[in-house]
């Protein structure tokens, strides 16, 4: 490309030789349409002294030293500083470029002290032209910096550096810094030139790849400072530079290549820490002691998260370094004081002016991003990967697993969508979720507001919910749709991934994920807003294909623990809407277990190991929650809410909801029966484990409700998982096994079934096809959670809860169970997800339990005079999924006809299928008990207003934590209180309610994060013991030979040497061209 | 033999043991899924549930409303509707209470609440009672059963009674008097969104009070239906009408139905539940004198019990029934005379949404104690479409000496333990206890007498099936009838003030063989 470039027309003849090779860009239009002109213009150049300070100069230095010789500029002198390189340079340099002058110092003290000597050294020079060993000036690069110096008064000049290898990516235009002094370029990774940024413009700095200097600034201002090395002496520098007064410029028609490759030696070599420091050394001495007021503690907190968040991604040194370039950078504060003067001394600018050159936002989070996540090379390995997938999709499309999966997706889509174009009513598990904000909020306080309200540990769902709406940024409404709709097709991809392990790819594969999604486990799980099993639905396939793997009944897995750690993370998600789901790998081990003596006894043992880690991982996942279940008497918390008695076939077509009725639901059954009588070989023995896992699962789900019809015990959708993953399983072998072993035999029974099998494979798939006409899977349009809004506005009177009574399946949040009736209690109204698991019942806690016992067993006529202490106020006894919604199902217990018999409870109106009850007697939750004309009184206690004396109540369990101020002053506790919490207050006053000791939530939520961070470590450490993983490379091209023991003394080339008399050089030995003994020579020399 | 030829006998060999092995494992498997859907089927060939509604295996029923007693519960309330409790009232309530702990229950703390209305003073009466025939009656110087009359709480026109006991189990009636005559029913349970009132008559001389008693906070709206020997009325005034909160409401069906034979009253509610009681007032225009009060039943059954009367010259014994439904439906009347006698049974086709009335004594030789029941058998009508049941009454008018009248509402199950609670108001009445067998089999059965001296004695014996045993007792206040069948009972006194004729209080948790259809509540 490069050669193709046209020959600069009018330019000067530049003759054969090395600067030949270096080519004008096409970005030089405008200069060469009035080049002429400008050469008269400026007919008397400015002398300028390059100033190249190498050490251990890379491959690179013949190319600069002779792009440096080609210059287009009339008046230039180049100076090689070597600073203490290993092997003595001079004879490279000799060969190349044998007018450059070459100061050699024996010993290195970095590249700031080295390039400040040309203030000593040189005079006489107008511009001083500061480049790297591997930076390759273009031939008018000079010139136009120089130009545009002289035409903008500038101080500083840099150029467009481009990339040596293509000189279309961009490297710099120019640098900025933010406003805390962190340094970076406004260049994207990989960004072509278009020209985009070739106005000529003011910048912050130019970095040290190529900087054109006065001289006169560069000798006022002392020059680099040799303690912002390493890497750090540009931004030092131009920062310096802006406060004198000097403009900063960038002339982007003057280009210059890089190669990236060879960066001084000092970065090199420099310990990350120090390159940290130095940054944060540049700040501290150029900004004004007012502006460091805000700027140093702003950037310790932003590198505090940097480096946290380095440590999560596994970055440990690179935290390490973080954190300790922060200790250099303070400690070396008294150090650096004499610099700090000296720069303020010189200061004419004040720090609001500079403000406008610094760029917003925070360049550590741009070079976290770019840098630590690797963003650059995921994006391009994102293309990579979508490029290659878009090809294999775009051929696989065409074949008819493509169609197939086309048509799935197709009609997911379809069967979904009111579900994404409108709302997701709020149902069972399905409640609207708290914004981010306030669910990082209520996972960070020591207060619950379920049931009576406690101090206690949130649930892990609101850790998930939280953290899946920060990753939607805040949109936990499209977050809670997607995961509904979306857990189907991941189930599915799972169930193909699976039969594709085990049937074998293609058609088999294909048919078990069809199966599975079309079984109607998920629609029914959907319908009835089981979140939970919905999510153990989705996830189930891979469980089963990783334990298989992990117990080696399929090809072995080469990183077991990242396995581990990848399902018990899955399954502590879905753990967390769920909890029974954590016994999913156990009751894949069980089935393996008990399909074992058909199967030649594989994978008796084998699957209870990682089935055990896995179960372990998810419990220590979800730690500490996990440990306020001990001693746990009610199973609502854990999910175990519902009862029924449910018939066996039902159960065997998954007809446990408005889906998978009819005949079709037999089909799938039947196929699995079939491969039973068909397949040999592997896939008999996996046939076999897979009605293994439909035993279970059907077990499951059946054997509870044989001992009792009320005992409380999961949802059957959630139960039934194993079962949906073995039948599916069963019919792709059942596919796989058409293919290969009824092929094999003659024509008999086995291929008629075998046939049969397959057209009747078409029945449940249709009867898929018609649970899409609805467009939401038989969810109700409306939940009564949408309808009850108007609750929230009644909490002006005082705050309050709402009790839910009524059929555990109809209820919006886990319930609690007394009998067969199902109770929870939510906070002002119908609340959120917050309040969807509750807390475990102890202590005064079951007060709400006995009241509904009272209900239950019809033994009071009062039953306000009970629930009114508890601060409930409404009495929701819903009877069907939502308004005008179907089917109908009664209260349990005749509880309707109790309530209607309540003496103190007025029936409100409701839309038919709901029974709404005020409770007469009720009081706020917090309450001032006061006395007006001799009588009691108790009124909403206000926290902002003053309340006049009386007694305080809160009612919730008594705790001695919880403590009430009025006026800065701990009120004292009311002995006379039973159960609740109550305080006297003296005088009239404000009363604000606190909780004490947050520690606890402190604790819990440092021990939350450590595990994770535990098991980020355990994934990526065993990621980095994979084969085949080739270790990313923190420097690459360097071919530097290994480092040898310096010179113990310094050595001077040469005495002071004036040129032209114009420029002088001391210290400095011309070179004069010599044959191939010119190094010996050289050095004989010296 | 060549190695040769023995190296493919032993392939074949292990290909067979392969096979065999193969095969077993096989037919080990389609075993156990054979087993799972064996285990399937049969649950699918495993018959439903059978209905409540049938009386011969039915399960436990009865409505939340209907005065069903527990022994076993400390809290209770009770609804009494009718009566009024001024000076010269219509229909002058007396309420009866009794503790039913036993020996070993404890003190029944009891508060009557009459109530008037919204904002008006709710009249109070607080007193203990203690357990019947217990050391804590005589020590605590406490009675177990108690009769107040409400005019001495409150004298309102209109009054609602609430009786709440904590501490012990009790049963609460109450009674009218007016016209010369008594009449009781025990007090409801609760309310109820539905009542039927199979009997009533609004000829000249009569006087048909329904009364609706809402004793909740927010307010009931009513419908009313009329079933009478004319048709279905629905008057307008007698449509939505609001009963308060914590009110009554007296409504004279005579003026809204005047001049009607039969009138059976449905009330439906549209808002709220209430408390639904009957009064009739005859005024002797045609020979007949006396008052009456039923409760109303507030569901419909297939099958209602009546336990007896008396046919006596004079008397006479006419039984409601009314098809409220949209469908004919056809009824069977079984009497049984004393003595394991069964007459004839009488089958009627009643239309729908109407009310026939059958004169039951008239083939009963005089002198005789009878009972007789109702079954629905059939129902005809719209495809698909059942009659939900039908609601009965009896009244039984006597007239000449003794004359009187009584109403019994019937009993839509049949139970082995009954409490019957008559009020001390009859003063040289003669009290007889009617036990009907309503099982297939002889029942032993046995009178208990709460408040009885100790040693006295306790009344015993057996009926055969469906037969009928007719007993006097001696003793006022509470008495227990238990038996080892399902028995339904009743209670006659007559005296100089009139007859009366009272239901027992079934007792959960015995077994109830019920036709009505509400929620268990035992």
């Amino acid at each position: 490309m490069d050669s193709e470039a046209p020959e600069m027309p009018g330019g000067p003849d530049l003759g054969p030789g090395p600067s030949s090779e270096v080519e004008i860009s096409g970005s030089d239009h405008w200069f060469t349409d009035g080049f002429e002109d400008l050469l008269e213009e400026t007919a008397h150049r400015p002398p300028v002294v390059a100033v190249v300070v190498i050490r251990d100069a890379g491959e690179w230095l013949e190319e600069t030293l002779l792009a440096l010789d080609s210059l287009d500029y009339p008046d230039v002198t180049t100076l090689v500083i070597d600073d203490g390189s290993r092997y003595d340079p001079t004879p490279r340099i000799a060969e190349v470029a044998p007018r450059v002058f070459v100061k050699r110092r024996e010993t290195s003290s970095g590249f700031a002290t080295a390039a400040n000597e040309v203030i000593a050294s040189v005079q006489g020079a107008t511009f001083l032209l500061f480049c790297h060993g591997d930076a390759v000036l273009d031939r008018y690069a000079l010139k136009i910096m120089v130009d545009e110096a002289v035409r903008s008064n500038a101080g500083i000049v840099g150029p467009k550096v481009v990339r040596t290898s293509d000189r279309s990516h961009l490297l710099e235009v120019g640098m900025t810094v933010d406003r805390l002094g962190a340094p970076h370029t406004e260049i994207e990774p990989d960004e072509i030139d278009q020209e985009q940024h070739d106005a000529v413009r003011d910048v912050f700095f130019i970095s040290g790849v190529a900087m054109l200097v006065r001289s006169d600034l560069f000798a006022e201002i002392g020059g680099f400072d040799p303690d912002a090395a390493p890497a750090a002496e540009d931004v030092d520098f131009g920062w310096r530079a802006r406060i004198a007064g000097a403009r900063v410029m960038v002339a982007p028609d003057a280009v210059v290549t890089h190669s990236i490759s060879d960066s001084f030696r000092d970065c090199l070599d420099a310990n990350p820490a120090q390159v940290e420091g130095a940054r944060h050394r540049a700040m501290l001495t150029s900004a004004r002691a007012l502006s460091l007021l805000w700027m140093v503690p702003s950037a310790i907190g932003l590198s505090l998260v940097e480096a946290s968040l380095s440590l999560v991604g596994g970055h440990r040194g690179r935290s390490g370094a973080i954190l300790r370039g922060w200790w250099i950078a303070l400690t070396g504060i008294r150090s650096g004081r004499p610099a700090r003067l000296a720069a303020q001394s010189h200061r004419r600018v004040s720090d609001g002016e500079i403000r406008y050159l610094q760029s917003h936002g925070s360049s550590r989070v741009r070079r976290f991003l770019n840098g630590t996540l690797h963003a650059d090379d995921r994006l391009r390995d994102i293309t990579e990967r979508s490029r290659t997938l878009t090809d294999t999709a775009g051929a696989r499309v065409r074949e008819p697993v493509g169609i197939a999966v086309c048509i799935f997706v197709a009609l997911v889509a379809i069967g979904s969508r009111d579900l994404i174009l409108g709302s997701l009513p709020q149902i069972g598990q399905m409640r609207i979720w708290p914004s981010v904000g306030e669910g990082w909020g209520a996972f960070t306080s020591v207060w619950r507001d379920s049931l009576l309200g406690a101090r206690t540990l949130e649930p892990p769902l609101l850790l998930v919910t939280s953290g899946i709406g920060s990753i939607f940024f805040g949109a936990t409404g499209l977050a809670r749709t997607l995961l509904v709709v979306v857990a189907m097709p991941v189930g599915v991809l799972g169930a193909w991934r699976l039969g594709r392990s085990v049937a074998g790819p293609g058609i088999a594969a294909v048919v078990t994920g069809v199966a599975y999604g079309v079984i109607p486990l998920p629609r029914n799980a959907i319908a009835a807003g089981r979140m939970g099993p919905l999510l153990a639905y989705a996830i189930a396939p891979v469980l089963v294909l990783g334990i298989a793997r992990l117990c080696g009944l399929l090809e072995a897995e080469s990183r077991p623990r990242r396995r581990i750690v990848s399902l018990s993370v899955l399954l502590a998600v879905c753990s967390a809407w769920w909890m029974p789901a954590i016994a999913l790998p156990l009751a894949i081990a069980a089935a393996f277990t008990i399909s074992a003596p058909f199967t030649r006894g594989a994978g008796v043992a084998l699957g209870w190991r990682p089935a055990t880690k896995i179960t372990l991982g998810t419990l220590a996942l979800l730690l500490p929650w996990p440990i306020t279940l001990i001693g746990l008497h009610n199973g609502a918390t854990l999910g175990f809410s519902y009862s029924g008695s449910a018939k066996m076939l039902d159960l065997l077509r998954f007809h446990t909801g408005p889906a998978g009725a009819g005949a079709a639901g037999w089909v799938l059954l039947a196929v699995a029966l079939v491969v039973l009588l068909i397949a040999s070989g592997p896939r008999f023995e996996w046939a076999v484990r897979a009605w293994g896992l439909m035993i279970v699962g059907f077990a499951a789900a059946w054997i509870p409700q044989q001992i009792s019809s009320t005992i409380p015990m999961p949802v059957r959708e959630g139960l039934l998982v194993p079962a949906a993953v073995g039948l599916a399983l069963a019919v792709g072998l059942g596919a796989a096994s058409l293919l290969t072993d009824v092929g094999r035999r003659r024509f008999g029974w086995r291929q008629v079934s075998a046939v049969l099998a397959t057209v009747a494979l078409l029945l449940p798939a249709l009867a898929f096809a018609a649970d899409t006409l609805g467009g939401r899977w038989r969810m109700p349009s409306e939940s009564w959670a949408d309808s009850l809004s108007w609750m929230e506005s009644r909490s002006s009177a005082g705050d309050f809860r709402v009790l839910w009574l009524g059929d555990p399946a109809l209820l919006p949040l886990d319930p609690g169970r007394s009998g067969s009736v199902g109770y929870g209690v939510t906070s002002n109204g119908v609340s959120d997800s917050r309040v969807l698991i509750p807390i475990p019942e102890r202590g005064d806690q079951r007060l709400v339990r006995q009241a509904v016992e009272s209900i239950r067993t019809g033994s009071s006529n009062r039953i306000g005079a009970q629930l009114g202490p508890l601060g409930v106020r409404f009495i929701l006894v819903p009877e069907t999924p939502g308004p005008d919604q179907r089917p109908f199902i009664a209260a349990p217990d005749g509880i309707t006809s109790t309530l209607a018999d309540q003496l103190d409870l007025l029936r409100l109106e409701a839309s038919p299928g709901l029974s709404l009850y005020e409770v007469v007697p009720w009081q706020p939750v917090r309450a001032l008990i006061t006395t007006e004309a001799g009588a009691k009184v108790v009124v909403p206690l206000r926290s902002d207003k003053k309340n006049p004396p009386g007694v305080v109540r809160f009612a919730t369990p008594k705790r001695s934590m919880i403590k009430a101020k009025s006026d800065g002053k701990t009120l004292k506790s009311e002995g006379d209180s039973n159960w609740d919490n109550s305080w006297v207050l003296p005088k009239a006053g404000p009363v604000s309610i606190v909780n004490s000791a947050a520690w606890l939530r402190i604790f819990a939520v440092l021990l939350q994060g450590a595990i994770f961070l535990l098991a980020i470590r355990m994934w990526r450490s065993d990621s980095q013991r994979a084969p085949n993983k080739t270790k990313r490379r923190r420097v690459a091209g360097s071919t530097l030979p290994p480092r040898e023991a310096a010179p113990s003394d310094s050595q001077v080339l040469g005495s002071s040497v004036s040129i032209d008399g114009a420029v002088s050089i001391d210290t400095a030995l011309p070179i004069t061209p010599s044959d191939g003994s010119s190094t010996t020579e050289t050095e004989a020399g010296a | 033999m060549s190695q040769a030829n023995s190296v493919p006998t032993s392939e074949a060999r292990a290909d067979r043991l392969a096979k065999r092995s193969r095969r077993s494992r096989r037919s080990a498997v389609v075993a156990v899924a054979f087993l799972a859907l064996v285990v399937g089927v049969s649950e699918w060939l495993t018959p439903a549930e059978t209905s409540s509604n049938d009386g011969g295996t039915g399960g436990i029923t009865a409505s939340r409303s209907q005065a069903v007693v527990n022994p076993e519960e400390t809290r209770s309330t009770w609804f009494c509707a009718a009566g009024t409790s001024q000076p010269g009232g219509r229909a002058d309530e007396t309420l009866t209470i009794a503790n039913v702990g036993g020996d070993r229950s404890s003190i029944a703390d009891i508060k009557v609440s009459v109530m008037s209305g919204v904002g008006v003073a709710t009249g109070r009466l607080d007193f203990k009672l203690a357990p019947a025939g217990s050391a804590l009656s005589s020590a605590a110087g406490l009675p177990s059963v108690r009769s107040i009359p409400v005019s001495s709480i409150l004298a309102n026109p209109d009054p609602g009674v609430v009786v709440e006991a904590i501490g012990a189990p009790v049963v609460v009636t109450h009674s009218v008097s007016g016209a010369g005559d008594v009449g009781a029913t025990p007090c409801a349970r609760g309310g109820s969104d539905n009542w039927y009132f199979a009997g009533g008559t609004t000829l000249l001389g009569a006087e048909q009070w329904l009364t609706l008693f809402n004793p909740f906070p927010g307010d009931a709206v009513v419908d009313l239906s009329f079933f009478t020997n004319t048709g279905v009325e629905a008057p307008g005034e007698a449509q939505g009408v609001v009963v308060a909160g914590t009110s009554r409401l007296s409504i004279p069906v005579h003026d809204l139905v005047p001049r009607r034979d039969s009138v059976a009253t449905r009330v439906t509610t549209r808002r709220g539940r209430v408390i639904a009681e009957q009064v009739q007032i005859f005024n002797a225009s045609d020979g007949v004198r006396g008052i009456t009060l039923v409760a109303g039943a507030p569901e419909l059954a297939k099958k209602w019990w009546f336990s007896g009367s008396t046919a006596q010259e004079g008397r006479s014994t006419n039984v409601s029934i009314l098809n409220p439904g949209a469908t004919r439906v056809n009824v069977r009347i079984d009497t049984a005379l004393e003595g394991a006698v069964t007459l004839a049974p009488i089958d009627l086709e009643i239309p729908p949404r109407s009310v026939s009335v059958t004169d039951v004594s008239s083939r009963v030789p005089a002198g005789t104690p009878f009972s007789w029941s109702l079954r629905m058998r059939s129902s005809t009508g719209v495809k698909g479409e059942l009659s939900a049941g039908i609601a009965a009454s009896a009244l039984i008018a006597q007239s000449g000496i003794g004359s009187g009248i009584a109403a019994d509402a019937g009993s839509p199950f049949a139970t082995s333990s009954w409490y019957s609670l008559s009020p001390d108001l009859l003063g040289g009445a003669t009290r007889e206890i009617a036990i009907f067998n309503a099982s297939n089999k002889r029942v032993k059965w046995r009178i208990r007498p709460f408040a009885a001296l100790p040693g006295s004695k306790v009344q015993r014996g057996t009926i055969a099936p469906r037969g009928l045993s007719r007993q006097s007792i001696s003793v006022v206040g509470v008495t227990q009838v238990v038996a080892d069948g399902l028995v339904t009972i009743s209670e006659a006194s007559q005296g100089p003030r009139g007859l009366i004729l009272s239901g027992g209080l079934p007792v959960c948790p015995s077994p109830l063989v019920g036709g009505t259809s509400g929620g268990p509540r035992c």
